[in-house]
Parts: structure tokens; sequence; C-alpha cells
């Protein structure tokens, strides 16, 4: 063997893809050629420093295995034939769906095939307590959205012809009428008019919100606020140089696409920190989990406060369209605005946020109850039965989702803005629901048998459509963009000249 | 000593311990959890660089594998499926939580090394800075692949490209690029410390 043979081979023996003989022949060419025995050494020392890096000690790892075990239904399998029939059937339910389906499209919709792909279907979506026979959409219509049309921008716009390949999109924002996609390098903000949709998009380079990787920032966390003007974004800068490294919290607001206000924030910390928005966007609050103050941002005065909150262990920070403040750590406190922020510890558990009134919304051993002036009223009675299962994270995460309670057969939702409603579904957190806007509707994930994931939409009652499967959809996502359509990201297809992904509108009609 | 079922050497193949769930053998799956538990806490961990997380996920990975398992399909590997459900897993909670997939070096330097020395230790965190440092420079297909080699010595080329849906040539390409980058940036590094 020649050191040519050997440079070429090496990559294959060192990740063992070669066969025995040559194998041996890669050994002994190492023992009689020092300079090739060297380059194997390098590499083997390059494998053996990713394999540090990405190294966790087994005795460092606790073990789920009891939790899981007790977490699963032991009884689902079986030897019995029935339960071999029903996941047999299961397993094909979508070959044989389609197929029935098919076939009643050929029976029913004979005469009108040739207008496919044409018009919607009129039948309006049912009210609540409304029977569905008949009513629920028979196909969910996709549509392509144009290619979106690039506007040349101030300095912090960047207009691209063509997007960089290789990143992984994912939408953040969707609703009144704009989108909101985001990769490691760009964020994408879309402006859509869906009567006959157009859009226009704008990309901005996250390097100008202070992501600068060269001196050791990295943007930890993106929090849109919920009317799509503005967006809170969290720097994190790694320049400790191994000693402390401290948090740069930036909180940039952009307005209607057209004009770009950002405003700074700066604390040094390096723990996470538990964020909101008020409902209606103009206040945006944060705090240390560990305590130390709680920083309130007025958007409509441009004003900042801070208030002192020395209480550790915060799971929750939530903020009325009144500037009041809420906190849940172990114990829940107010701080309402009128009185100069002190701090009042409340009695009550669970806190669901504020309502549209300012009023503190919480649940309490199966009813909502709404709080004013220290007494409390209750606002919905689901019974005993139902218990919270979605509860608040311990990050600076905000979960815009609602609060879920369930009695096992049911599911019922909640939020301050919307109320109770209840759908006919069990919960599983591992279907990953996400509501429409006016909650009617639920869109529910589930996984084929190669891991890839599949969608329905599903009602109130709970009549469920499966969604169009096309493509490498396994890292496509959705957001639901008003109470009838749904809007799809979906990678690899339909690259053309917007980057490595594409855009649907899915209109439930 | 008396071993509990799960405890037991596993010696079976995942298939036919996947066939014995199939036929209502919880203790089974526990055989399956046990095998890989640790390898997809790896992998998970290394795409959240967030342990309590990763175990959430873990967990979540493996109920949802028990539930779906009727639509494992069994000519290919057990293991390579799990993956992708792991895979997927962390890639929505990312989504969901709205993280950027990135790289907090505290959590990172947070996993400790069982070196003994200081010196080794300095050593060990330096290589994990370096390394995340430069995964941050790398779209999410080559991290993927990168990921699922080193985080779990068992992956061949072949099995990275079924998780990831690509051809195995793609990732040979893809990995060996990187790692030519990686060399190249360790010998700057290398010309730096000598200056």
């Amino acid at each position: 063997m020649d050191c040519i043979v050997f440079k070429n081979r090496l990559n294959d023996y060192l990740h063992d893809n070669l066969s025995g003989d040559m194998e041996s022949m890669m050994k002994s060419h190492m023992k009689e050629c020092e300079p090739c025995k060297r380059l194997y050494d390098e590499e083997t020392a390059i494998d053996d420093t990713f394999k540090s890096a990405f190294s966790i000690d087994d005795r460092d790892i606790k073990s789920s295995r009891e939790l899981i075990m007790n977490a699963i239904d032991k009884n689902r399998y079986g030897k019995s034939p029935f339960k071999k029939v029903y996941f047999g059937f299961r397993k094909r339910a979508f070959a044989y769906a389609a197929c029935a389906a098919l076939l009643l499209l050929v029976i029913v919709k004979g005469p009108y095939l040739s207008n496919l792909f044409g018009s919607y279907n009129n039948a309006g979506l049912p009210m609540p307590g409304q029977s569905t026979a008949g009513k629920f959409p028979d196909r969910v219509v996709s549509e392509a959205l144009p290619l979106p049309k690039i506007i040349p921008s101030v300095v912090l716009w960047q207009a691209y012809t063509k997007l960089p390949k290789g990143l992984s999109w994912s939408i953040i924002y969707g609703g009144n009428n704009k989108l909101m996609i985001f990769s490691s390098k760009l964020l994408l903000l879309y402006s859509l008019n869906l009567s006959d949709n157009t859009g226009t998009m704008k990309a901005l380079e996250l390097d100008e919100l202070g992501y600068d990787y060269e001196s050791g920032e990295v943007i930890t966390m993106f929090e849109p606020s919920p009317d799509g003007n503005s967006a809170a974004i969290w720097n994190s800068d790694m320049n400790g140089g191994g000693s402390v490294a401290g948090v740069n919290s930036s909180l940039c607001l952009y307005n209607n696409f057209d004009t770009f206000k950002r405003k700074i924030f700066k604390r040094a910390t390096d723990s996470k920190l538990a964020c909101a928005w008020s409902p209606s966007s103009r206040y945006f609050g944060f705090v240390d989990i560990n305590g130390g103050s709680i920083t309130l941002y007025d958007s409509v005065d441009d004003k900042t406060t801070d208030i002192p909150f020395n209480v550790g262990n915060i799971k929750s920070i939530f903020i009325s369209d009144f500037g009041d403040i809420t906190i849940a750590a172990d114990k829940n406190y107010e701080l309402p605005k009128g009185t100069g922020y002190h701090i009042d510890e409340l009695g009550i558990n669970d806190i669901l946020g504020y309502n549209k009134d300012g009023r503190i919304v919480y649940y309490y051993n199966g009813k909502i109850y709404e709080r004013a002036g220290g007494a409390a009223r209750i606002i919905a009675d689901m019974g005993s039965s139902f218990s919270l299962v979605k509860k608040y994270k311990v990050t600076g995460v905000f979960e815009t989702s609602p609060a879920i309670f369930t009695d096992g057969k049911s599911t019922k939702v909640y939020t301050p803005d919307s109320g109770l409603t209840s759908f006919s579904f069990s919960y599983d957190p591992t279907d990953r629901p996400m509501f429409s806007p006016d909650f009617k509707l639920c869109l529910l994930t589930d996984n084929n048998k190669d891991g890839i994931e599949s969608y329905s939409v599903i009602t109130q009652e709970g009549n469920s459509i499966k969604l169009p499967q096309e493509g490498n959809s396994i890292m496509s996502n959705y957001v639901w963009l008003d109470n009838t359509s749904l809007v799809r990201i979906r990678h690899g297809v339909h690259a053309q000249s917007i980057g490595d992904f594409s855009i649907d509108r899915m209109v439930l009609k | 000593m008396v071993l509990s079922s799960c405890e037991v050497l596993v010696l079976k193949d995942d298939m036919s311990l996947v066939k014995e769930v199939l036929c209502g053998s919880a203790e089974s799956f526990c055989l399956l959890v046990n095998k890989y538990e640790n390898q997809v806490y790896r992998y998970v961990c290394s795409m959240l660089n967030d342990r309590e997380t990763s175990r959430d996920i873990c967990q979540e990975v493996f109920i949802t594998a028990y539930n779906k398992l009727y639509t494992y399909s069994l000519d290919s590997k057990f293991s390579n499926w799990l993956f992708k459900i792991a895979r997927n897993k962390s890639i929505d909670y990312m989504r969901k939580s709205k993280k950027v997939r990135q790289v907090s070096i505290d959590d990172v330097l947070d996993m400790e090394s069982r070196e003994e020395s200081p010196e080794q230790r300095a050593q060990f965190d330096e290589t994990k800075r370096l390394v995340y440092k430069f995964m941050e420079t790398l779209n999410d297909k080559d991290r993927d692949i990168l990921t699922l080699k080193y985080s779990n010595a068992t992956m061949t080329f072949n099995d990275i490209a079924q998780v990831l849906n690509m051809t195995e040539a793609g990732v040979k390409r893809r990995f060996y690029r990187v790692r030519d980058r990686f060399r190249s940036l360790l010998s700057v590094v290398e010309e730096r410390c000598r200056v």
C-alpha cells in the first residue's frame, strides 16, 4: 500500500468502513510509514475531541425507566385477536381512509371531478353545540402563496433576492395578517393580504439585533408580542472567557414592518428570565427567576420601571393591560400599579392570567375564579372531575397556549380572553394540541410508521380531518393564521428562489 | 440478589423484543428502555443542552414509541426509528419553546467531566467550549450529523442517513467536510497558542 491509497482510505478506516483485509493493510502501512501514522493520530485526536465534548458519563444520567413504565398503558397490546386486528387496522388506517374517501368522492362527486380543485365548499363552520353532520368541510384546500415580494429597506432591513440555504426555519408567530419566520441567521417578517393571497416580506439579519458570534453573543429566546408588532429578543453574551457569563437582555420593537425602534435593557445576570407581554401588547415585563427586580416596559409612554422583588424560584410573570403585575413563585404575589407596586401575597394558586378588565383569573378545585377588589367570583364551573394539566414552566419561555383541563375523556381549555371551551377528545400532551384563535378548532399531531409527523384538525365535537401530507414534511410546522386558516412551512420542497422552504396557507372553509 | 426483568442482561434482539411488546409483554418494552435510555438521553441532551428538559423529552420519546409501536415497520432498525422520534421531539421542543438552537456554554460545562486534576478539567472545559462554538457556526443538518455520530458510538453513517432521511453518501460528504473545517479551526487555534 502506498501513502496516497492510505490517505484516500483513512476516513473509512477511522469509521470502521473497511473490510478486514484492507484494515490489516492500513495497519501494516502505519507501522512502516511515520508520516501516515502521524496523520492517523491527528485524525483520531479530532474524533476524540468531539467524543469528549459530547460525552456524558453514565453516572450523570438519572434513569427515567420507572417513570416511563408507570406512564404507559401496559395492557395496550396483547395476544387477543381483537387487539391484533385493531392495531393492524390502525396501522393501515390512513390507506383505508384514503381508499374510502376516494370511493366516496367518485360516488358522490363523480360529475364534478373535473372541478376537483375549483371552488371551496361553502358550508360554514359549525357553531358550538350545533351538530356538525354535513357541515364540516369535506376537504382542505391548500394554496401556495405567491413568492413574497421583497422590498428595499432601511439599514436594519436587508433585502434578499435569495435566502441562504441549509437553515432550519420555524414559524414563531402567526396572526393579525402577519407571519414571523425564524432561523439561526435571519428573521423573516411577512405582511399578508389574505384577500388576494399576496404579501410582502422583509428579511432581517439577526446580527443587527445583537447576534454577534464573533463577540460571543447568541440569541437565547425570541418572544413576539400578542399583536405581532413587537418582539423581545434575549441575547446571551458568552464573553465570560470561562469565568462568569453575563446576559445582555435586549427588547427590540418594530412597528408594522415599516419603522424599526429598538430599546435595549442590559442586566448582569447569568440565570434564566421569566417574561410576559400584557394581552394588548402595551406592557412587557421580565424578571430573573432568582428574583432581584422586575423590569416593566410601557411601550405607549416609552417608559421603563424597575421594581424591587427579592423572592426567588419564580415560575411565571403576568402583566395586565393596566400595568399590574402578578408573580407565581412558591407563593403567588400581586404588585398593583396604582399602589406604587407594593407587594401583596395572594392566598390563591394556579393563576391563569389577567383578563381584559385587569382582573386576576385563577383556578381552584374545579372552578375558575375572577378576583376583583379582594373578592372572588366564579366565572366557570367544570366540576371537580377536571384537573389542570397544562402548567406553567420554570423558564423564560412564555406559553401563549391556554390552560388545559381534563377529566380523562374530554378536554377544556381556558384563556382570560376567550373563556372556557370544551373539546370531546382526551388530552394527550404528545399530540401537542394547537388551538385556533377562537378555540373552535384544534390541530393535533400524530406520528406515522416512519416517525414522520402528520396533522389533523379536530372540531369541538370530535370530528377530524387529516391535513395533506406531501414532501419532506418532517420539519414542517404550522400556526393558525386566523380562525379558519393554517399556515405551514415545509423544508426541502418548492425551493425556488426563497431559500429551501415553502409556505402554504390552508383554508378550512 | 434477584434481578428484576428490566435488570436482566438484554440478550434478545430488538425485533424480538418489539414483537413481544406487541404481544402484550410490557417487560420487553422495559428492556428496550433499559437498552436505549442513555443513548437517547445523550442525543437529546446534545440537541438541547438542558439536562432537566432532556430527561422530560426522553420520557416523551419512549412513551410515544410505546404508543405508536404498532406503526413501527420491522424492516428498519428499531434504534433508528427511536432516534427519529427523539429528533422530532427535540426539534418540536425547540420550536414550541421558541428557543433558538444554540449552545449555552454554562450548561455544557455544567456536564462535569470525571477528569481528576484541575489541568485536565480546564483542558476538558476548553475542548468543550471550542467544539460547541464550532457547532454554532454549522447549519442544522451538519450539526445533526455530528451530534448523531458523536453522541452515540454505535451510529453508523447508514443509521444517520436513515434518521435524517438522507443518503449515506450525502451524510459522509457533509461529515468529512465538517471535520475538515474543524481541522482548520484547530490549526488556527494552535497557531494562536504558539504566538
